[in-house]
């Protein structure tokens, strides 16, 4: 496969979800990104045609992990086109790893590395203004889109030792890594914020808004049934300070 | 004990593992497919996507012993991948009594399927599956995670009966 053609059905992968639909959610996203592929494996437009086809079936993945699928899937169809495997062969191949890979993404990705980035954005725009937010998305999307391109390379290369390849990066354990690194960066906005509230609205507001956070805490550490009264409480504290600091500014 | 039996065409995914088992506090995992069992590509991925603290059994549908996943004293989430393994299921031992709730998580569409939820399409026999489940005791809903409202089995006939003109 030309480097050319991988490098256009990567740029095309960025667009998976675009034509998200309730029927087969991803599938056009797919077939449109492993379309150029597909062009240079089948010259003859009846066989482009039905490999375009099954590719139209219901897919449904991280849209980052499912980059292994899509560089898996070209493996695959360049061993259906040498004759080597049945038609079936990419398609069982998506169907198998859409939903491990999506776990693991959802895992890494979703609860992981985005609200790290999202809470380094936060403290970084208290500490020094805007363009540590600009900084943090930069950073989140070169982790991205480099993993992104290795999994998609990962997937074309090794065909089914993707599953061998995705174990060596370990991410489960990065997540929990990430996840702690986030709950501090959250831990030092927070003390952040309050301290300056404190030293603006006066010391009353400050203590009132730290009592509502601890309060908010402690009822999240109770468990996730009192997840609404957690932020009942949370917001009323909230309140509770504003009040205070109005009245303390006024008196 | 087997507080849901939930059937999923992607079986393990974020949805089970984000949601479903945490809020059922689930300590383990059963998968209860054929194709999956006879799959080493299936086995490794699926291991490979676990959490180490939620262990994983991948065996046919025929295989699995009803009796002692509800006899476990740890709550055991049994995942199928069709409506049709359920019927197979029953016929293999699985009843109310053994685990209450069955949950339609996700169905996708094929030609001939009607859509009954957002994430679930069922064909004419599917749905007749689902309501004889119900008839014979088994709590029977459809929704993809536990915030969405779920739907019981009147409601996915009126959908599925509403959405023939389409």
């Amino acid at each position: 496969m030309p480097r050319r053609t991988l490098l256009r059905v990567f740029w095309r992968s960025l667009f998976l979800q675009a034509a998200w639909n309730r029927r087969g959610m991803q599938n056009l996203g797919f077939a449109y990104a492993i379309a150029p592929a597909l062009a240079a494996l089948y010259p003859e437009p009846e066989r482009r045609r039905e490999a375009v086809g099954r590719h139209l079936g219901f897919f449904n993945c991280h849209p980052y992990t499912a980059a292994a699928i899509l560089g898996g899937a070209i493996h695959h169809e360049e061993r259906v086109a040498a004759g080597a495997e049945p038609p079936g062969g990419p398609t069982l191949y998506k169907s198998t790893l859409q939903g491990p890979l999506a776990a693991i993404g959802d895992g890494f990705f979703w609860t992981a590395l985005r609200p790290f980035f999202g809470a380094l954005a936060a403290l970084g725009a208290l500490a020094v203004g805007w363009p540590a937010v600009v900084f943090a998305l930069a950073l989140y999307n070169v982790v991205h889109l480099a993993l992104r391109f290795g999994l998609f390379r990962a997937g074309y290369r090794k065909g089914d030792g993707i599953v061998a390849e995705v174990a060596r990066l370990s991410l489960p354990t990065l997540a929990e890594r990430l996840r702690l690194g986030g709950a501090f960066l959250c831990g030092l906005t927070a003390a952040l914020l309050l301290w300056r509230g404190a030293v603006q609205a006066g010391f009353l507001s400050g203590a009132v808004a730290l009592a509502a956070a601890a309060f908010g805490y402690l009822a999240l550490v109770g468990g996730a049934r009192l997840l609404p009264a957690a932020y009942a409480i949370v917001v009323a504290g909230i309140g509770a300070a504003l009040v205070a600091a109005r009245w303390h500014g006024s008196s | 004990m087997i507080p849901l039996v939930r059937i999923d065409n992607r079986l393990l995914h974020g949805q089970i593992l984000e949601t479903w088992a945490p809020r059922l506090g689930a300590r383990a995992v059963v998968v209860a497919d054929d194709e999956a069992a006879g799959s080493p590509l299936a086995q490794a991925a699926m291991t490979l996507a676990l959490p180490p603290d939620l262990p994983a059994t991948i065996s046919p549908v025929a295989a699995v012993d009803w009796a002692a996943l509800a006899a476990r004293p740890d709550p055991v989430l049994v995942l199928l991948r069709e409506v049709a393994a359920l019927d197979q299921a029953r016929r293999a031992g699985l009843t109310p009594a053994l685990a209450p709730r069955v949950n339609l998580g996700n169905v996708h569409y094929a030609p001939g399927r009607r859509p009954v939820t957002p994430s679930v399409f069922l064909s004419g026999a599917e749905l007749a599956s689902v309501l004889d489940a119900a008839r014979a005791g088994f709590e029977v809903e459809a929704r993809a995670v536990p915030s969405d409202p779920p739907a019981g089995p009147g409601e996915l006939e009126a959908r599925y009966n509403a959405s023939g003109r389409g």
